[in-house]
């Protein structure tokens, strides 16, 4: 089993490279948790077009990046407190990932992406049978 | 709960709450903002509002929610939007991170015009809510004929 100390490591965040184009891209905020099974990624991607979110492993490195046209245009704001556009979030992944078992979900705006580990990388549980009298 | 004036004379008192707020929002938000939205109990989902001659179109960004969730109330001018977010369940399960925010939020917002409340519809697709306000007919901008008064000659 992971200890407390090893597991930030299993997601670390990798410097974004630079992009050659103009606008801004965006980070979701992401949660990512682990069980024994998988680690679950969970984004916030409000307003995203499925179709317009393109997801990537290769390495053990995870890219999270899409699309989206930016809506705050014209004239007649009254409050504007945020803007969208394309967004990008790139993650190191140190366990080991069945990459060809990657399944994703989009609903109500959030993304879900489920990376089961590979059977070698899970915790194997060892049944003791008791010889019985 | 607070209850925000939105006009394009603000008194000098709330211009500057207004502006720390802006620019609280702006350090907040600007490493992992947006567009995508952060909310928890103390933070607030950011809105956005437009007017136009006979409307006002208010859009927020309240991903993972569903429409048994969010409570949308029009009183005068007043706007309400309340809501709350419920944390995913993961028993036994370990977080290596967690940006997104959860809990209850409410918004009030005092337009600057009467709506009419019959008329509202609320939207939600994707994540994304949009609350199309009419104005009250007395209170939509009317374009008021010049007459061209010739010389009589």
């Amino acid at each position: 089993m992971n200890n407390e100390n090893s597991l930030p490591k299993s997601t670390a965040e990798v410097e974004s490279t630079e992009r050659l184009r103009s606008g801004a891209t965006f980070r979701p905020n992401v949660d990512i948790c682990e069980s024994e099974q998988e680690l679950t990624v969970y984004a916030d991607l409000p307003g995203v077009d499925p179709r317009n979110i393109d997801i990537r492993f290769e390495q053990g490195v995870l890219t999270l990046e899409g699309t989206l046209a930016p809506r705050a245009e014209g004239d007649g704001w009254l409050l504007r407190e945020y803007d969208v556009g394309d967004f990008r979030r790139t993650f190191q992944v140190s366990e080991s990932v069945d990459s060809e078992a990657i399944t994703a979900e989009h609903k109500d705006g959030v993304l879900t992406l489920h990376l089961p580990k590979v059977s070698a990388a899970r915790p194997r549980r060892i049944e003791v049978n008791a010889s019985g009298s | 709960m607070t209850t925000q004036r939105l006009s394009g004379f603000v008194p000098a008192g709330a211009l500057s709450r207004e502006i720390d707020r802006v620019i609280q929002d702006f350090w907040r938000a600007f490493p992992t903002h947006s567009g995508l939205s952060v909310f928890n109990g103390h933070a607030t989902p950011p809105v956005n509002v437009r007017e136009t001659a006979d409307r006002f179109e208010a859009e927020l960004e309240l991903p993972g929610l569903s429409l048994s969730d969010i409570e949308v109330v029009v009183k005068g001018r007043e706007l309400t939007i309340r809501g709350q977010r419920a944390a995913p369940q993961n028993d036994g399960a370990t977080w290596h991170r967690r940006e997104r925010a959860f809990g209850n939020f409410s918004r009030v917002l005092h337009l600057p015009a009467e709506i009419d409340g019959d008329k509202v519809q609320a939207r939600l697709d994707q994540g994304v809510l949009t609350i199309v306000l009419p104005k009250s007919e007395g209170a939509r901008a009317r374009r008021i004929p010049i007459a061209t008064l010739h010389n009589g000659n």
